[in-house]
């Protein structure tokens, strides 16, 4: 086939150039929004999709992690003695005071896990992850916390090794993570459950949740049954559930993540628009070549094809261009406060939507050439 | 002679809002394979009418059209491409190339809508170029040849895959008057020597000579038609059995 639509693409550079502009401003518009809806939503609940843990036993109706409500420590050992728990550990995930080496205050949310079980995988949960300097074993100190690298400037730490106040008590930072952002304004300090328990005021006999892992081969819902028939005034949920919950009252609850979501849409929208309108003037200023192919014989299908091909090969360089210049984004933005994520899904998915989108665009178009009347090819 | 058009009792009629407009009164006409006819009259006769219906862009009114002995009028939007693509090709006053395809490539196209791909469109692109002496043009853009040879890739395209019926819109209109008479000997050498049915629409008296038959239109009706050319032996004869008797001239 006679290359018409590449030809009529590359002909006027300009048009092309603002064709492409318009699908990489779309796709890259569309990248950053979805790409902090999923960073937002990834971040919410990454405490406990990372952890670990098979089980969540939290206070009764609690909606999402940063609301939990400490409760008796009892109960740990009747979860421990049902059958089917391999291990079951107390966690701590609370806010508490932070005050900076200024005088200025910082609020944060102390992580207390057990420390001694974090050396062995088999048995660590709820632990930190991406350990940039030092290690889980220097949390082995009285005042211990691990930092992340990206909430440095914010508490005002300068260096590992420097002392702070955390509710009153001597927190001492012996090492950082990196990249574990708070979807609150509240960074995550980690530390040993015993450590986040004076952070976070809480009595010695006091829990905020018991993390369960189940014994291998056990059924996890029908643990979690067991353990719900056997325990009172706490909810037992599963993992996902409660990642789930925490994620869905941060996005939807909030607004935060609707608001995040309208925006990937009015990217999209603005996205079609833009593209529509290039391709459109684009089919105009070869509308008498359209009309030249339909006066010679050529069916609408041969039109249409055309059509879709320019719109498929601005596609496909706008998708091109769009997600390079989104990885920069993304890259950039792994050194700030809010996650752009990009997995391939994503990527793929954003490929299809600009493809729907430039078919949108070229579906105009072929109804404006349906319309077109051969004769035209004798008007001058 | 091969009837290759035959339009009986045709008219066409525009409508624009509440106003119509009468193109074209009960127009009859037959063309022949083998022979150039030439359509001419002034401006609003209804020639481009006449020209668009026999070569079935247009619907008539009233009336029927046979295109190589195919009725066409009660033909649908997507039969009528068809009869276009296999029986007719077209030559347009403003060449209507396509600016961004090679000559070759604009011949290729019509090839192409017509089946034939790949190889053999592109060494049959190149022999119909060579038919209108364009071979060392091949690869040449529209804007870089002259009105001449862009009519002539014009005319190569509008005989891509063999069509019996060439229909040309003023032709020479955008030519000077030495390119323009070439453009229509070739179109004779097509008619006479190819055995086409060859219909120019003109405004151009002086290439008047190079017709065979001139059919002269005014308000939409056939107001006389002159034979120019003799050597159409067998042409029905004058009062032969054809009712129509601008057919028979």
């Amino acid at each position: 086939m006679p290359p018409l639509a590449r030809r009529n693409l590359f002909h006027d550079k300009i048009r092309l150039a603002v064709t492409l502009t318009g699908i990489t401003f779309a796709v890259v518009l569309v990248v950053v929004e979805l790409g902090l809806f999923l960073g937002f939503s990834t971040t919410t609940s990454s405490l406990i999709d990372r952890s670990g843990a098979d089980l969540w036993i939290a206070s009764h109706r609690v909606p999402y992690i940063e609301q939990g409500a400490p409760f008796s420590e009892r109960k740990l050992y009747q979860v421990r003695a049902t059958p089917g728990v391999a291990y079951a550990e107390k966690y701590i995930a609370r806010f508490a005071g932070w005050k900076r080496p200024d005088g200025g205050h910082e609020s944060v949310q102390v992580v207390g896990f057990n420390f001694a079980d974090a050396a062995d995988p088999q048995r660590a949960m709820g632990g930190p992850w991406n350990l940039a300097s030092g290690s889980v074993a220097d949390l082995n100190a009285p005042d211990a916390v691990l930092v992340d690298d990206l909430y440095w400037k914010k508490l005002g730490v300068t260096r590992v090794g420097e002392v702070f106040e955390i509710n009153g008590y001597r927190a001492r930072v012996v090492g950082t993570t990196h990249g574990i952002r708070s979807f609150t304004t509240s960074p995550y300090i980690f530390t040993t459950f015993k450590n986040a328990q004076d952070f976070t005021n809480l009595n010695e006999d006091q829990t905020v949740f018991i993390l369960v892992r189940a014994a291998p081969g056990m059924n996890v819902q029908q643990l979690q049954h067991n353990l719900q028939s056997r325990l009172h005034d706490v909810d037992v949920l599963t993992t996902s559930q409660f990642s789930s919950m925490t994620r869905s009252y941060w996005m939807f609850t909030t607004g935060a993540g609707v608001a995040v979501l309208l925006a990937a849409l009015l990217g999209l929208v603005v996205g079609i628009v833009v593209v529509t309108q290039t391709i459109y003037a684009t089919t105009m200023d070869h509308l008498r070549e359209y009309g030249t192919l339909k006066a010679i014989g050529a069916p609408n299908s041969y039109v249409y094809r055309v059509i879709l091909q320019q719109a498929g090969m601005s596609a496909v360089m706008g998708y091109a261009l769009g997600i390079t210049v989104s990885m920069f984004v993304v890259r950039g933005a792994e050194h700030g406060g809010a996650a752009i994520l990009l997995p391939w899904q994503m990527a793929a998915l954003i490929f299809g939507l600009t493809l729907l989108m430039c078919g949108i665009a070229a579906a105009v178009s072929i109804n404006k050439v349906t319309h077109l009347d051969p004769a035209m090819v004798f008007r001058n | 002679m091969e009837t290759a058009i035959q339009v009986r009792s045709v008219a066409k009629t525009y409508a624009e809002g509440a106003v119509r407009v009468a193109a074209l009164h009960a127009v009859d006409l037959d063309v022949y394979r083998g022979e150039v006819l030439l359509l001419m009259g002034p401006s609003g006769s209804g020639k481009t009418t006449l020209l668009s219906i026999m070569g079935c862009i247009l619907r008539s009114s009233a009336g029927s059209v046979q295109i190589a002995g195919t009725e066409v009028t009660g033909l649908n939007e997507r039969q009528l491409p068809r009869v276009r693509l296999r029986h007719v090709g077209f030559v347009f006053q403003a060449f209507n190339l396509f600016p961004t395809l090679t000559a070759e490539e604009n011949v290729e196209v019509a090839l192409e809508l017509k089946g034939i791909r790949g190889t053999r469109a592109r060494n049959e692109a190149r022999r119909l170029l060579a038919q209108v002496h364009l071979a060392d043009k091949c690869s040449a853009y529209p804007a870089d040849l002259s009105g001449g040879q862009k009519q002539r890739v014009a005319l190569a395209r509008a005989l891509a895959g063999d069509p019996e019926i060439i229909l040309a819109d003023e032709p020479t209109a955008a030519l000077d008057s030495h390119t323009g008479r070439a453009v229509l000997e070739l179109l004779c050498e097509l008619a006479h020597e190819h055995n086409r049915a060859v219909v120019i629409v003109t405004h151009d008296s002086r290439i008047v000579d190079l017709g065979d038959r001139l059919v002269r239109l005014e308000d939409g009706k056939i107001s006389s038609v002159e034979r120019l050319n003799h050597r159409l032996p067998s042409m029905p004869p004058p009062g032969a059995s054809s009712p129509y008797p601008f057919a028979r001239l």
